[in-house]
């Protein structure tokens, strides 16, 4: 981008005309006896349907 | 030109600058360029700064305009845990659960299962892909009424044309070859407890009779780990003030063979092991070497593997866990609860299975409390759109409160993602 700044990556989401949200990702269950899964962990199903493992 | 705290973040890794912005954009900056965005924090500016860097700041500041988020309250539940089994043949000293667990045998019947399974169909309307997830007390236990029920699950899936997807927690006693076959037939994935090497296994990690549990969980991991090289499976070890150099944990279980790793705090109100703001200095040493070893191995620690591009959608993020609306809990006698964590405690007790009547004015409580904006620290938060709030019942087991945050979990959460922007910038071999 510059002399001071690199773009490491652009978020897809701050141009995202998305509105609503289809709700068929899973569910991030935050509990540490699980795996801690959150928001930031999820994969949208739209653009990446998950194999036949949960993750 | 305004940078506001709640959207960007400005953090220090092994002497290089990076700037993140809430909804996903990462930059990596030389020194001036921190300089700037420090001056800009304080509405101020560095007369030391040039106006060329402050045009290249003002230039990202351009490409985050604030969003209207839309948050759709037309939730329905699309993953169930079914606590199959409130036994267990082990005894860890930190285990959440021991206020539940039964001296007795305590075992989900199988029509129970089944009425389970049904409640997720029926609830879960139009959604394709829902979830559920054997947990206990230790599942394997009750493995008949497992395979029964996924069976069961993965017909009625085909029938209404839904995706099925099983996980189950484990300690991995039972975890034999004969049952892997069954589990590897019904492609159910699995979360095996594994907290690290002997020593710190063996720490709290106690049979039944008290006797150490290493020798007799650890070839069943291996066994599970060299059937599954493809995913399937994550190792999930507990660290505590105890054994608080996890890090090294993270390696033994490297050099064991595993691939897929999470390790967690202990979330405990037992003050010798619970974690304290004074151990997160501490855990950015642990979570820097693990991010290390990441970048060295193919390995997954499951905290830094965050998919941005193909994330989830902004409405998504702007929601937390789900529990009590997309996420709830079955006990084996049918009571439904928020989620398992919550399992026992008869305030948050939704309904039964058999009954199909649901606490609808605690349901929208949860509906509540899943908004992002509905919490003013979270609100205010940089990570909030990675984070999804917390842990509702983590806020409950240690403030005695569900609405307000558990602190030094944030804190963790935060180093976590920290080093997950990093690893992802140094996989990328970016250099400014």
């Amino acid at each position: 981008m510059g002399k001071h700044i690199k773009v490491i990556m652009e978020s897809p989401i701050a141009k995202s005309e998305e509105k609503k949200n289809c709700q068929e990702c899973q569910t991030p269950c935050r509990s540490a006896c699980k795996t801690s899964m959150t928001v930031g962990n999820l994969v949208c199903e739209v653009k990446k349907p998950l194999g036949k493992w949960t993750w | 030109m305004d940078l506001v705290k709640r959207d960007w973040h400005l953090f220090n890794i092994k002497g290089e600058y990076f700037l993140f912005n809430s909804l996903g954009s990462l930059y990596q900056l030389d020194e001036e360029g921190a300089k700037a965005v420090v001056s800009l924090f304080n509405g101020l500016r560095d007369p030391y700064v040039s106006e060329e860097t402050y045009r290249e700041i003002e230039e990202i500041l351009n490409l985050h305009n604030p969003i209207r988020i839309y948050t759709d309250e037309n939730l329905t539940l699309k993953s169930l845990c079914i606590n199959v089994s409130h036994s267990c043949n082990m005894a860890c000293d930190y285990c959440f659960t021991r206020h539940n667990l039964s001296p007795n045998e305590s075992l989900m019947p199988l029509e129970i299962a089944y009425r389970a399974i049904d409640f997720l169909f029926k609830s879960s309307k139009d959604i394709k892909n829902i979830e559920i997830d054997f947990f206990g007390g230790e599942p394997l236990l009750n493995l008949d009424v497992i395979r029964k029920a996924s069976i069961y699950g993965k017909e009625k899936a085909k029938e209404f044309g839904k995706h099925l997807r099983i996980t189950l927690t484990t300690n991995g006693l039972l975890l034999d070859e004969k049952t892997l076959a069954i589990l590897d037939e019904l492609e159910i994935s699995i979360v095996l407890s594994l907290d690290g090497g002997r020593g710190v296994h063996n720490k709290f990690r106690h049979l039944a009779n008290g006797k150490e549990s290493f020798n007799y969980v650890l070839p069943n991991a291996i066994e599970l780990a060299r059937r599954r090289q493809d995913g399937g499976y994550y190792i999930r070890g507990t660290y505590t003030a105890e054994t608080i150099n996890f890090s090294d944990s993270f390696k033994e279980l490297v050099d064991l063979g595993f691939k897929y790793i999470s390790l967690e705090p202990v979330v405990t109100d037992d003050y010798k092991i619970s974690i304290k703001k004074e151990h997160i200095p501490i855990l950015r040493i642990e979570y820097e070497r693990i991010a290390e070893e990441c970048l060295k191995n193919d390995v997954k620690f499951f905290h830094f593997e965050l998919p941005f591009e193909e994330g989830a959608c902004l409405p998504r993020l702007a929601r937390g866990c789900g529990a009590g609306v997309e996420y709830m809990a079955v006990t084996p006698n049918g009571e439904i609860y928020p989620c398992h964590q919550f399992v026992g405690y008869t305030q948050f007790r939704l309904g039964e299975i058999n009954k199909e009547t649901i606490d609808q004015g605690l349901i929208e409580r949860f509906i509540q409390l899943n908004n992002i904006d509905s919490k003013p620290i979270c609100k205010e938060c940089w990570a909030r759109y990675l984070c999804g709030g917390g842990c509702l019942a983590n806020n409950f087991n240690i403030n005695q409160n569900i609405e307000e945050p558990y602190r030094v979990g944030c804190e963790i959460q935060k180093l976590r993602l920290e080093y997950a922007l990093w690893l992802r910038a140094k996989r990328m071999e970016v250099k400014v």
